[in-house]
């Protein structure tokens, strides 16, 4: 995290966010045409997608186009303050639109067109296509979904994730309105502290995340590098304040006890939790709460982090980001820290690992993610025995 | 805790027990209905603002909705975009036919899956401040926007043009905990919707769910941005005439604002409570043309694999297909690709089979028409009536299909099929049958 250089920011109420550095698209996926298209959170996406499928070992036309499907958070492109500008005062004088003076690439990079269809063109992905928006919990819900999508046997291979680039002087100047933004901007890299006594809200951050699911019998047989099996996915919604985490975190365990059924398993098998916690005073406390409801006294001896320290919130693409990161948990047997933990927090006395990650044999990790409007998804990954 | 959680819940029949609908032909199913079998047009020049200068002047706007008739609170209508109220309404409408306002039912195992059609004029709340910032040689000063902020721009901006308010609002209003999904998109979400809704329940997530979609594609924004990529009639001088799907003469789509929901419900839950049933949901199928960002696949590849997946989905062969509710935009390419793609997958019954567009009456609904489509569908298997295509007069060998020109018919349904097509390729299919259930 650091000072905001996408737009200066040096008189905003928030001036800091953790930017993508260095992202070059054209490096990733070298085709003009396709960038042009695509505004900054969607190339994030576009070029996760094209690394996950690098990362699958899976080629264009490897897999039979209907039996290769989409789902996507989608970030949608933005208007930049002088396109917000010209667009009032066209509208104020009821002007015609050419003299918004928006091209027809601009006006496909803007909303939700481009990324699903370019998506779906670079791997001849045939199959199901979606587009999903539901705030933070958007790619988790994504990637339950596709879970759900190869189990209904709708599809082999599903490409799930989201993307978004949130770092816009509108998006700034409205989470700060609302008071959901640490304004921690003297000290940035330690703004982001989930858990910790003094957090005081979440720093924005920005990517794109990408899940590649296969049907495990496919996967096996053509030798397939395996993370680990989705096993559970659980949705809720909390129906309690668009804005305001439930009190009793009851849609949280909910969703995490749902997870975990779907799984096949109890919450005595969860060997790790890799948390939602967006260092807000609210959501941390709430987590914790629906944490030890589901666990129980349990709960003290279930590590929790929240990566959120280090990477900001991701929105969109904050529960897929969640996810790669239990996924690898799963694989390196190690926890990743929750930075910045100085001063404990009574309201939320779990192990968060606390600075430093930890070696640790793990065989099951829940990963929650909890959105704006009530809706809540929560994962379990497990270890694939051979 | 508790949870209700039964191993043995399985692949379980899903059937329809309640629609809502509010169209450019009315508000209400019956309403909507009635328009649709007259074949009236609910298309005339616009009149929600002043669009005399702008290329496109014509759209399928709904006439007489007030919004506080169906949301009470003050605080939630101000959050609210026009279509999210659309969207409320009709949901809660369906929930009402459905007889769920009196009913019991477990929240927790009640899905909510919506597709939401909102992209707000740009940026409304920033605008003042946007405005503050602008300098005499046009530049833009950054650190006034930043520092007037504060004070020009409310605590609540963030909750503009945010996706998921329908969603929440309709949870609380109406006690749904369970499963849920929000999808963005166009004419395939709404279908998309239903579909994922359909897969809850057979599944066994969910007893009951509430699915659809909302759009207001023809505010000014909308307008403008759809016209700029070329895919509008501009037939201003004769609204109603102007959308023709299959039409030889046809030159592009008229987009329209409206909702429409369903709930889905396990039928042995809606025999039980003696729901009243429209139809049975028995298919439902997806597919992408993975071809190009704004132009459709010329064979219709992405639709002929979602009719493939819902046939075989329904375990159904083309030769049971009584009719096809289409997608059908009017088009010159989406008319005629989707033509394509009905062939592909039908073969020699493509030729049999009716396939009529509302749009043709209500214009294009952006995020609700692949639901209202549905809706129709439903509706004209429960009056063995299919709605027509209005204003078809020359036929395009491109698309030879039987489009039940201009006049409604009365015929023996059985099996109907919805279309949702998406401006990116993405198809959705969904198959009802009917009546008897």
């Amino acid at each position: 995290m650091r000072e905001i250089s996408l737009f200066d920011a040096s008189t905003f109420p928030v001036r800091i966010a953790a930017e993508v550095k260095g992202f070059s698209f054209g490096n990733i996926v070298a085709d003009q045409r396709i960038e042009r298209l695509l505004d900054r959170g969607a190339q994030f996406g576009v070029a996760a997608a094209h690394m996950a499928m690098a990362d699958a070992g899976l080629r264009r036309g490897e897999i039979e186009p209907a039996r290769l499907g989409v789902c996507l958070a989608a970030g949608p492109g933005r208007l930049t303050v002088p396109e917000i500008a010209e667009a009032r005062e066209k509208r104020a004088d009821g002007s015609p639109a050419e003299c918004c003076r928006l091209s027809p690439m601009r006006l496909i990079q803007l909303g939700y067109l481009a990324p699903p269809s370019v998506v779906a063109r670079l791997f001849d992905a045939a199959g199901p296509n979606l587009s999903v928006h539901m705030a933070s919990a958007s790619s988790a819900h994504c990637i339950g979904i596709a879970q759900r999508a190869i189990r209904d046997g709708d599809a082999t291979v599903m490409i799930a994730g989201g993307f978004d680039s949130a770092i816009t002087p509108g998006d700034v100047v409205g989470l700060a309105r609302g008071g959901l933004l640490s304004t921690r901007n003297d000290e940035p890299e330690r703004a982001s502290r989930p858990f910790d006594r003094d957090r005081d809200g979440f720093v924005l951050g920005e990517g794109g995340v990408v899940i590649i699911l296969e049907e495990l019998t496919h996967a096996k047989i053509r030798g397939a590098r395996i993370y680990g099996e989705l096993a559970g996915y659980g949705a809720t919604l909390s129906a309690y304040r668009i804005a305001d985490a439930p009190p009793d975190g009851h849609a949280y365990a909910r969703a995490m006890a749902e997870a975990i059924r779907d799984a096949g398993l109890v919450p005595e098998d969860v060997d790790y939790i890799h948390a939602y916690a967006n260092s807000t005073k609210d959501v941390d406390r709430r987590e914790v709460v629906a944490i030890k409801d589901l666990f129980g006294k349990r709960a003290y001896d279930v590590p929790v982090s929240s990566t959120k320290s280090m990477t900001g919130h991701l929105t969109l693409a904050s529960g897929a980001a969640g996810l790669a990161f239990a996924a690898l948990a799963l694989r390196d047997s190690v926890m990743p820290p929750t930075i910045n933990y100085e001063n404990p927090d009574p309201n939320c006395d779990l192990d968060c690992v606390p600075n430093r990650a930890r070696w640790s044999d793990l065989r099951v990790v829940l990963c929650n993610a909890f959105g704006l409007g009530g809706t809540n998804a929560s994962l379990v990954v497990r270890k694939v025995e051979d | 805790m508790t949870h209700r959680y039964s191993p043995d819940r399985g692949i379980r029949r899903t059937v329809v027990t309640g629609i809502g609908l509010i169209s450019p032909l009315g508000i209400g199913t019956e309403e909507t209905w009635v328009g649709l079998s007259e074949g009236r047009s609910g298309i005339e020049t616009i009149k929600a603002f002043d669009a005399s200068r702008l290329p496109v002047r014509i759209a399928g706007e709904v006439k007489g909705f007030v919004p506080e008739q169906y949301i009470r609170n003050r605080k939630t209508l101000k959050v609210l975009s026009r279509s999210d109220s659309l969207g409320m309404a009709a949901a809660t409408m369906a929930w009402q036919d459905a007889g769920l306002g009196e009913c019991q039912f477990d929240g927790a195992r009640t899905g909510l899956y919506v597709a939401c059609g909102k992209e707000p004029a740009p940026a409304d709340g920033l605008g003042e401040a946007v405005a503050a910032c602008r300098e005499a040689n046009g530049d833009f000063n950054y650190r006034r926007l930043g520092e007037s902020s504060v004070s020009l721009v409310s605590p609540l901006f963030f909750l503009e043009g945010l996706p998921i308010t329908c969603l929440f609002y309709l949870s609380e209003m109406l006690g749904i905990y369970g499963p849920n999904l929000n999808l963005v998109g166009s004419g395939d979400a709404g279908a998309q919707a239903i579909g994922q809704a359909f897969r809850a329940i057979r599944r066994g997530e969910v007893d009951l769910a509430l699915a659809g979609g909302y759009d207001c594609c023809c505010d000014w924004w909308n307008l403008c941005k759809h016209a700029g990529l070329g895919s509008t009639s501009r037939r201003n001088e004769d609204p109603s005439r102007a959308c023709r799907p299959f039409d030889q003469t046809r030159d592009g789509t008229v987009l329209g604002e409206g909702a429409a929901f369903v709930v889905l419900e396990a039928r042995s839950q809606a025999l039980q409570r003696r729901a009243p049933i429209y139809a049975e949901m028995v298919g439902y199928g997806a597919g992408c043309d993975a071809f190009n960002v704004i132009k459709p696949h010329p064979e219709g590849r992405g639709l002929a694999i979602a009719l493939r997946a819902a046939l075989e989905d329904a375990g159904l062969e083309p030769a049971d297909i009584d009719y096809i509710s289409a997608h059908g935009s009017g088009t010159v390419l989406g008319d005629r690709t989707e033509t394509a793609g009905i062939k592909s997958a039908l073969g020699s019954h493509a030729s049999r089979v009716p396939v009529s567009s509302i749009k043709s009456m209500i214009g294009d609904l952006g995020a609700a028409a692949g639901a209202i489509g549905f809706a129709a569908a439903l509706l004209a298997l429960q009056s063995q009536l299919i709605p027509p295509t209005i204003n078809y007069q020359y036929p395009d060998p491109s698309c030879d299909l039987d489009t039940v020109p201009n006049k409604a018919r009365k015929t023996a349904l059985s099996v109907v099929i919805a279309v949702g097509r998406g401006q990116g390729g993405q198809n959705a299919v969904l198959i009802a049958k009917g009546p008897e259930v």
